[in-house]
């Protein structure tokens, strides 16, 4: 029977075990993900994004996964809702230049910059409108907006939202040389112009006096979207205990007007971000991260990492155990005693101190485990003990009788006899070094140059996400890391029962 | 003969013992680079010095005195051969005067007569920096878990082991078979699981530590304490064992099961049990005379060797729990470069192991003639 044609047996044999199947589709898929990771940002690149915070400025920050929605059953704001000036698409927008006034419209932006005369100078003037309409169930996360000026002299400016039951907030107003950024959430201390207009404004509306401490310890970015007559009306109900905050949904202008100066060379954008609550598949990090992006990169590192060290290691085993079991006498005795040795030797202690010591990266890291698990594992003895079984076969002492080298005799007649015992053994082993991996980055020990599921553990463990109840943070990696030793343990298992019929009948 | 294999034996033993704290001493001291943080230290701590005005106007007050009156260059020499001497003093008293490779050799040798003499940076919570002080301070906290928790598998999967050997092919049987897969996981990973349902979303317990900081905040608890001090201390302790030690159940139990039910099974195969069970012995007697009497030895090396190794606790588990145990201590010691607190836990590790190791030997020598043989003839 061919090579081709056993493996195919074998196969066969193995589908009829719902673990093997099992273990393969997930194996598959995350062979996909790598390929589609490696496809979709070549790996230096994936390193510079992931390590770059300006690159994730605009996403929402610990986002959970966007599939979540299904079972909150709301409509949640995905990503970030992002109205930025700059943003300006020629194929769909209306744009009108002449020597003074350049317009543009594009139905949700509304940009208008014109140099008007006052008072015998030259003045340089910018009106944005932002619509935006807004039908989610959920408040965002947070916000922000940033005024980028390039610009020789001061610029006046006023931000203003007008919500969707007519009521207009003044947001911010003030005037700047720079570009900044002004955040939407509620100040340390004090009350911010946001929170004071907005008391002022529901006494004006509906004249009931809102309490300044409670108005002063809820973001802006709530205040912009609130459901006012339901604030309202629970604030009242309840006599001022309770507030009631829900999303308003409908069209919301945001106007940037009176923006003012006398540099008419200068530009003036004006960008808002209100950060979503879910974000892609695995939803993202403390600093925006998506999640995913590491998942599907660490997955060839895992799989890459795991198998190395573990085929590696088996195949050291088991030439070092043949090589004892063959030539016995004193060589053996060496072996031995060395073995006795590394048992003495704790591994992971051990791992870590050079780890720390020389600084490795994940791949010189295999210099170290490697030699300490084939030497201080158990192994090494039960597969001596194996061959040392397998010597006293006839066909052994007939390969002898007829002068084979000892090469020949080891590689070609010995270890062929193991082989059905290494096989499921190395897949069995590969998930141990896949943890060992996240453990050593669970105590800070990490290739900086890669992106791992142990990081992102470490990196969630290190910021308190279970305490924060970021559970998507910690389950991203660790159901990852679940998935794929199951699978390879599964097969396996498997692959155990095959080749080793006795404990099938077992 | 049997005296000879025992000599054989507590020599090569000895031997793995000597290299392998060698090669530990040599790490430990990441071969050698411990002295230079160690010298820059006292570099550092004599150019405060230099820097204190106090000290300097005594110390120059001294020197004029013995140069009799203000003489520049008398006084500067004076102050310059102070600090020298400070310096060297102190690198004497630190042993650092003689070369790494010599030193290496005393560190060996305190080491392997358990001199563990005094940590370079970590503390015991009592303030004590006597490497004994701070082990025998943590060590508690560790075997009330691991040694517990160990012990606990270890009965559990034997138990649950030997049972399925007996219901070979039912629906228990293969259950075990099918959840074995599990184990593939370390026991820190289920802990991240079962602290998010039942610390974090459930809040039924505790996410970590030894005890509860406020026991005033929880009125059960703090009547209990109230009660009884140490009833509601001992209520407390067991309170906070629950996760890490189901975490390691999860983890361990399944593989363990397995193992030992095809363990069994082999042995319930052999030619002697299938003879016994043929002549008619009742199968509570083959199990007790003819299973369990001849795998003795595997089991109780295992045993052994279980216990030994949850003595330096887990670092990643105890991370996770935040359990103040022995492994936090290591780990704490290898992130600060301490060698002599590294090298003492190894020590007394490496110690436990090789005496029970021998220990078991001897014991099976008297038992079993098949491993005097062995170990004496063929050599």
């Amino acid at each position: 029977m061919s090579r081709a044609k056993r493996t195919l047996l074998l196969l066969k044999t193995a589908m009829h075990f719902k673990g093997f199947v099992l273990g393969v589709a997930i194996l598959l898929v995350f062979i996909g993900l790598s390929v589609y990771a490696a496809v979709t940002w070549p790996f230096e690149e994936a390193i510079r994004i992931w390590n770059n915070p300006a690159y994730w400025e605009d996403y929402p920050k610990f986002a959970s996964p966007a599939w979540i929605s299904l079972f909150t059953g709301r409509k949640e704001i995905e990503g970030s809702i992002i109205l930025d000036s700059t943003m300006i698409n020629p194929n769909k927008c209306d744009i009108y230049v002449n020597e003074t006034h350049n317009i543009v419209n594009c139905g949700w932006l509304y940009k208008e910059v014109k140099i008007v005369q006052r008072a015998g100078r030259s003045l340089l003037t910018v009106n944005i409108n932002f619509t935006l309409n807004y039908d989610y169930d959920v408040m965002p996360t947070a916000g922000d907006y940033r005024l980028i000026v390039n610009t020789k002299d001061r610029v006046f400016y006023y931000l203003s939202v007008v919500k969707p039951n007519g009521l207009e907030l003044l947001i911010d107003k003030g005037q700047t040389i720079t570009s900044f950024r002004g955040a939407l959430i509620a100040p340390p201390e004090g009350i911010s112009l946001a929170q004071r207009r907005y008391i002022e404004l529901i006494n004006a509306t509906y004249g009931v006096q809102l309490d300044p401490a409670k108005i002063a310890r809820i973001d802006p970015v709530i205040l912009i979207f609130v459901d006012d007559d339901l604030l309202v009306k629970k604030y009242v109900e309840t006599n001022g205990s309770v507030l009631e905050i829900r999303p308003l949904k409908g069209t919301y202008v945001f106007k940037f007007y009176r923006v003012e100066t006398m540099d008419i060379n200068a530009t003036i954008d004006l960008k808002i971000v209100f950060y979503g609550t879910v974000y892609g598949v695995a939803g993202t990090d403390k600093q925006g991260r998506d999640l995913f992006m590491a998942i599907a990169w660490g997955t060839p590192i895992a799989i890459a990492f795991g198998l190395t060290a573990s085929v590696v290691t088996s195949l050291l085993t088991m030439i070092i155990a043949a090589i004892s079991a063959w030539y016995a006498g004193a060589l053996d005795n060496f072996i031995q005693r060395v073995n006795e040795i590394f048992m003495i030797i704790p591994f992971l202690p051990t791992v870590i101190m050079i780890y720390l010591f020389y600084g490795l990266t994940l791949w010189t890291l295999l210099l170290v485990i490697i030699p300490l698990s084939v030497l201080g594992g158990g192994g090494l003895k039960s597969m001596r003990a194996m061959f040392f079984q397998i010597k006293e076969m006839g066909y052994i002492e007939a390969a002898r009788a007829y002068g084979a080298s000892n090469a020949r005799i080891i590689f070609k007649y010995m270890v062929p006899r193991v082989i059905p015992v290494l096989i499921p053994s190395i897949v069995t082993a590969i998930p141990s070094f896949v943890f060992l991996e996240a453990a050593l980055a669970i105590l800070g020990i990490a290739d900086p140059r890669l992106i791992t599921w142990g990081k992102v553990l470490q990196e969630a463990y290190a910021a308190a996400a279970l305490q924060g109840g970021y559970y998507h943070w910690i389950l991203a990696p660790a159901v990852s890391l679940f998935l794929l030793s199951i699978a390879f343990a599964s097969i396996g298992f498997t692959l155990d029962k095959i080749f080793n019929p006795r404990l099938r009948e077992l | 003969m049997f005296s000879r294999y025992l000599a054989i034996r507590g020599i090569s033993l000895a031997v793995a013992l000597v290299v392998g704290m060698l090669i530990v001493v040599y790490i430990a001291n990441l071969g050698g680079r411990v002295d230079e943080i160690v010298r820059n230290e006292i570099q550092f701590n004599i150019n405060n010095l230099r820097q204190n005005r106090d000290y300097m106007m005594r110390l120059q007050a001294s020197c004029e005195a013995l140069c009799g009156g203000y003489n520049e260059t008398c006084v500067k020499a004076c102050i310059d051969k102070h600090f020298e001497d400070l310096q060297w003093q102190e690198i004497v008293n630190r042993g650092l005067d003689k070369p790494f490779e010599v030193r290496l050799f005393y560190y060996l040798r305190d080491a392997l007569t358990l001199r563990l003499g005094v940590a370079m940076w970590l503390h015991s919570d009592a303030g004590s920096s006597q490497v004994w002080d701070i082990i025998s301070e943590r060590l508690p906290n560790t075997v009330i878990l691991f040694t517990t928790t160990n012990l606990v598998i270890f009965f559990v999967e034997l138990f649950l082991g030997l049972m399925l050997s007996r219901k070979y092919g039912t629906i228990y049987d293969k259950i075990v078979v099918s959840a074995a897969p599990l184990s593939s996981m370390p026991g820190w990973f289920y802990g991240l699981f079962l602290l998010i349902i039942f610390a974090f979303i459930l809040r039924i317990l505790p996410d970590g530590g030894m005890y509860t900081p406020n026991p005033e905040d929880y009125p059960a608890l703090k009547a209990l304490y109230e009660f009884n001090y140490s009833l509601g201390r001992v209520v407390d302790l067991l309170w906070h064992m629950i996760l890490p030690m189901m975490s390691w159940l999860v983890a361990y139990i399944p593989i363990g099961v397995y193992y030992y039910r095809t363990f069994f099974l082999m042995f319930s195969t052999e030619e002697f049990v299938e003879y016994a069970r043929a002549r008619g012995v009742p199968p509570r007697i083959i199990e007790r005379r003819y299973i369990l009497r001849v795998t003795l030895p595997p089991i109780i090396t295992s045993l052994v060797l279980t216990i030994i190794s949850s003595w330096m606790g887990a670092i990643i588990t105890e991370r996770v729990f935040r359990w103040p145990g022995l492994g936090t201590v290591l780990a704490m010691a290898i992130e600060r470069n301490d060698a002599p607190v590294i090298i003492g836990i190894i020590a007394i590790y490496a110690y436990l192991l090789v005496i029970s190791v021998f220990v078991l030997d001897l014991i099976y020598g008297i038992v079993d003639p098949r491993v005097r043989v062995i170990g004496g003839e063929r050599r």
